[in-house]
């Protein structure tokens, strides 16, 4: 067999001590300017702005501005743990616990708003509300931006896919939540409490799920 | 054991700016313990030590084609043996999966002998066309078309390494599904 021996190859491969290649912040980060820009187009184009952006961003009770609080907020605290599970040998430390902040928030805001609202008018706005659409349209608009992100960690080396997968998942769900904002009618921090945070761990689960095989990087000897 | 970390660190970062020589030395250097550890795993998992040189072989290729994933402050020892672990999990994963494994010369036997030779052929075809098209190509390139391993590098657009690893993959992978 012309099986090469380790030396050869080591000799071939040493003709190339530089390479070209973006390191792994610069990848992580184009990755995710790309998706958010896609989450917005498609939130734009397809789900449309809601009527009363402008008054809305001008609220006196500020729930679309936390809203972008919550969501950019998923995303910023969880892309240094995708960059970090991109390189071998990188312990994800303590502090990647700060994912759970925007989530400890908005659950705090939703008590406090259930705490302060009359009886009735919980039930109502469940009734109205667009929690359904919620589910399903987050998910759509970030499985493109999950599609990209995996694509960009994937010319890294990541080695624990299913957790790269989570959390490639986790930070798209929170894209695909950025987007949502900006059409979502209701004015609710119980809404975002419960059904945006659903949405993006769905996004989170199936993350873990398909990440491996989308992840898997250098198989030449597949059958 | 820090002595051969610093060393590897050192020429590491020589490598890094451009150094072939220091990188052939890193490569070399960084084989025999990557070697042992392989070994140390496959009989831990109640494996051949056979396969030590092709999980070596690919945990290298993988070190260099990877080489961009370093950061600076992971010694380059750690950050390769995780890749190294990488590779040896996935290669335990995929071998596992087939428990019909057959060596590589039973089929080179079989595909020698005379009156069995056209069956054998047509079959080996059945199973060529099944590979992924970047293992397929350079086999047929190479075994078929009699190729040099550089012409079907040029051809394919793989680096010549590649090739010969997708060609040592492919027959093996075939071998098996023969079996």
């Amino acid at each position: 067999m012309d099986m090469p021996k380790t030396d050869e190859l080591i000799a071939r491969l040493s003709r190339e001590p530089r390479t070209k290649s973006l390191s792994p912040t610069p990848v992580v980060v184009i990755g995710t300017t790309l998706a958010v820009l896609l989450a917005l187009t498609l939130s734009i184009e397809w789900l449309k702005p809601r009527a009363d952006l402008a008054p809305a961003l001008l609220a006196e009770n500020h729930i679309f501005l936390l809203k972008l609080i919550f969501t950019v907020g998923v995303v910023v605290a969880t892309l240094p743990i995708v960059r970090d599970l991109s390189v071998p040998g990188r312990r994800i430390g303590l502090w990647s616990a700060l994912a759970a902040v925007p989530f400890l928030m908005v659950i705090v805001l939703a008590l406090r708003e259930f705490a302060a609202a009359p009886a009735g008018e919980w039930s109502h706005h469940l009734q109205h509300a667009s929690w359904l659409e919620c589910l399903w349209q987050i998910p759509v608009l970030a499985i493109p931006a999950f599609t990209i992100l995996a694509l960009s960690v994937r010319r890294l080396a990541p080695t624990e896919l299913p957790r790269a997968g989570a959390y490639i998942g986790l930070a798209a769900g929170g894209i695909g939540a950025i987007g949502y904002a900006f059409h979502c009618p209701d004015d609710s921090m119980a809404i975002v409490a419960v059904f945006y945070t659903l949405a993006i761990l769905e996004m989170t689960l199936l993350g873990a799920l398909v990440g491996p095989p989308i992840l898997r990087w250098g198989r030449r000897e597949i059958r | 054991m820090h002595n051969i970390d610093a060393q590897l660190g050192t020429l590491w970062e020589q490598a890094r700016a451009g150094s072939e020589s220091a990188y052939r030395a890193f490569l070399t250097a960084l084989a025999t313990p990557l070697r042992s550890y392989v070994r140390r795993q496959l009989l831990r998992y109640g494996r051949s030590e056979s396969e030590t040189e092709d999980i070596v072989q690919e945990a290298l290729l993988a070190i260099h084609e990877k080489r961009h994933t370093h950061d600076q402050d992971i010694p380059i020892t750690a950050w390769a043996y995780a890749i190294t672990r990488y590779k040896l999990i996935d290669y335990l994963r995929l071998s596992e999966k087939d428990a019909r494994a057959l060596p590589l010369e039973d089929i080179e036997q079989t595909v020698g002998s005379d009156s069995m030779q056209l069956d054998v052929r047509l079959s080996v075809r059945k199973i060529l066309a099944a590979l992924p098209e970047g293992m397929r190509h350079p086999i047929e390139l190479m075994k078929l078309m009699g190729h040099s391993a550089k012409e079907a590098a040029t051809l394919t657009g793989q680096s010549e390494a590649a090739v010969k690893v997708n060609v040592h993959r492919g027959l093996k992978a075939m071998a098996r599904s023969f079996g």
